[in-house]
């Protein structure tokens, strides 16, 4: 039996020519209203305990997706069939209040995530363990950090007992430990017998989390089947064509604070010119520039490196970890990486790049995919390149 | 129990949870910083009695007995009357996270609205029976007040309701609103008495609910009577028939509301 079933669903939104909602004065125009088909014909089912990943550009419908199998919207056409609850992770912490304590939150959290009031009393300490904020409970919200509302956002989400969980893109943000933690827990539902869809532009997590994945395109399946098979499918695609769709350009992507923001991200090879090619091996500069909106006395910048094909993070560096101090940040600057070799294998990767607080507890700017580049190299094989000499003797 | 009746239970559980939860945490906030808090919910109608007890005992006196009782009666009614309106009909796009919950029950979103401002009502109601316990003491057919509260949430619901969905669509409703409750304000016998008004205007009070609503708490508050069957079986009926059209109303239009918000 299945849990959800798909059956020829689109869904088309109507836009105001102005964006927004209608005016009274625009009534006359109600045909003028342009027609986006943000789902077409999409039928799939979501077996018992089945959990199925979402994957493709932002604005191909995984969101549009997932709110319909909430049910918080409905499709304009086609019909949804829901077995169990659906609980959802489509926001994180919205209904926080900044001037109540950390406990009256998740309890809101939890009761508007579908618990009762008695087992959203009774979650409360969980909640606290999970999210590591004992002691901070009865704080109110507005002292916490970014990075610790996320975490008591994501705490009182997760731990409700679901049936069908449906998630999206949310486990992206947070520290690394925290994100694992949160796959861990997710990993731990899938075996207590709970359906999910999760909606990642992680290819890893999808691969550790799903059994399944679907490939939007357009509102359209592109693909779908098991997991590996489909991110292998999509990550081929996305390596032909994305260094050519987004050609140094900044990321649609991007979280923080914005106290201090990322300005441009460029790579920059050996002889000193702006690139995203490399030879394997050779030497490149990862140049951030930034403009610090308030003084921010000290920082921590990261860069790391992934691979679009199979989403490994092979670099991630920043000056904290490298024991560099960044000074007094204010105004523009420019924060420079010098890799002496780039020992990587021929492909397509990506960098992210960040600035934090200097207690990683907030984040000022972090750009997902900032910058794509390619690395050249005579030998396909292996996923590092060293530098090397044979000898025959 | 079967299986269906266990859920059904559990979700009238679940839906007065998330309706009594929001409710008390949207009032809390409300007075959350002010260091009297919730006693604040009395200066309004605190404020307004005064104002108007003076201007119509000494300024343009309208002889009416025990003028502070007559008006407290009516201000605070009127007053979670028309904030209850306010609030519901911009709800939707206030509490707008709540409409992206799976499983939120969405006619919740107003009623925690009109519920919340009842509470305004609740805090002042206590100086309401002070004032008339300081005067002629209270009637025994004040029992019948909650059956008149009944009805005004249902209108308020009703209304609120159907304003709401139309405010999603349309985002000059809540302006409109604001403008009408003001009008509503004059065109409610809350400080001066509906017999007052003359022959030939008395239809504007005839099919205003709220100044029939007025009269029966006064009737039941104040001159020891019960409202006059006919005329309340009829307000009564209007009332449940507000609510009944807008909550079919907001049914039929709110699976589609966060396509707008």
């Amino acid at each position: 039996m299945s849990d959800i079933e798909v059956i020829d669903v689109s869904k088309r939104y109507r836009i105001a020519p102005g964006g927004g909602p209608r005016r009274l004065r625009r009534l006359n125009k109600l045909g003028a209203r342009k027609e986006h088909w943000a789902l077409r014909d999409v039928s799939f089912k979501v077996g018992h305990r089945e959990s199925i990943g979402l994957l493709g550009r932002n604005g191909s419908g995984k969101s549009t997706l997932l709110r319909l199998l909430g049910g918080v919207t409905q499709p304009s056409s086609g019909e949804i069939r829901v077995q169990r609850t659906v609980s959802g992770l489509l926001t994180l912490g919205e209904a926080f209040h900044p001037l109540l304590s950390g406990e009256e939150n998740a309890i809101t959290g939890a009761i508007v995530a579908g618990l009762t009031r008695g087992q959203a009393v009774r979650r409360l300490a969980e909640i606290a363990e999970f999210a590591e904020l004992e002691e901070f409970m009865d704080q109110p919200l507005r002292t916490y950090s970014d990075g610790m509302r996320l975490r008591l956002a994501f705490a009182t989400a997760i731990n409700i007992d679901p049936e069908i969980l449906l998630i999206d893109e949310v486990l992206a943000v947070g520290d690394i430990r925290f994100r694992d933690k949160c796959m861990q827990r997710l990993n731990e539902l899938r075996e207590s017998g709970v359906s999910a869809v999760v909606a990642s532009h992680y290819m890893g997590q999808l691969q550790a989390v799903c059994d399944r994945a679907l490939w939007m395109a357009d509102g359209r399946i592109r693909a779908i089947g098991y997991v590996d098979e489909v991110v292998e499918r999509y990550e081929r695609a996305m390596e032909e064509t994305a260094p050519a769709r987004e050609p140094g350009g900044l990321a649609s992507k991007r979280f923080g604070t914005g106290d201090v923001e990322i300005v441009e991200v460029r790579l920059v090879d050996g002889a000193g010119t702006t690139s995203t090619s490399l030879r394997a091996g050779s030497a490149a500069t990862v140049v951030i520039e930034y403009v610090a909106h308030k003084e921010v006395p000290e920082a921590i910048f990261g860069v790391s490196v992934h691979s679009v094909v199979d989403g490994i993070r092979y670099f991630d560096f920043s000056t904290a970890a490298d024991g560099q101090s960044t000074g007094t940040l204010k105004g523009p600057g420019r924060v420079q990486l010098k890799l002496e070799r780039v020992d990587l294998a021929a492909g397509t990767y990506h960098l992210d790049a960040g600035v934090y607080q200097s207690d990683w507890d907030s984040t000022f700017d972090y750009l997902w995919q900032a910058q794509y580049f390619e690395i050249s190299s005579d030998n396909q094989e292996g996923a590092i390149q060293r530098p090397r000499t044979w000898s025959m003797s | 129990m079967s299986v269906a009746q266990r859920v059904l239970t559990r979700q009238r559980k679940y839906t007065w949870d998330l309706t009594t939860h929001l409710v008390a945490r949207e009032f809390r906030l409300r007075y959350r910083q002010a260091t009297l808090g919730w006693i604040w919910a009395l200066a309004s109608p605190l404020a307004r009695l005064t104002v108007l007890t003076f201007l119509f005992t000494r300024v343009v006196p309208l002889g009416i007995p025990n003028y502070g009782v007559f008006v407290f009666t009516g201000l605070i009614a009127w007053q979670w009357f028309s904030s209850g309106l306010m609030s519901a009909t911009t709800s939707a796009v206030d509490r707008r996270e709540l409409l992206f919950r799976p499983g939120v029950p969405r006619s919740v979103v107003p009623i925690v609205s009109v519920l919340t401002d009842g509470l305004d009502y609740l805090v002042a109601f206590p100086v309401l029976v002070l004032f008339i316990l300081l005067g002629d003491g209270i009637p025994l057919t004040a029992l019948a007040l909650p059956v008149i509260l009944l009805f005004q949430v249902l209108l308020t619901l009703g209304l609120g309701f159907m304003l709401c969905s139309a405010n999603v669509y349309f985002r000059d409703v809540h302006l409109f609103v604001n403008v009408a409750t003001l009008l509503g304000w004059y065109l409610t016998p809350v400080f001066y008495q509906a017999r007052a008004v003359p022959d030939g205007f008395d239809w504007v009070l005839k099919i205003n609910p709220m100044a029939q609503l007025l009269t029966a708490y006064r009737a039941v508050l104040i001159d020891g009577r019960l409202p006059e069957p006919r005329s309340f079986l009829i307000l009564a009926a209007a009332c449940v028939a507000t609510f009944a059209l807008g909550l079919s109303i907001y049914r039929r239009k709110s699976p589609l509301f966060v396509d707008e918000l």
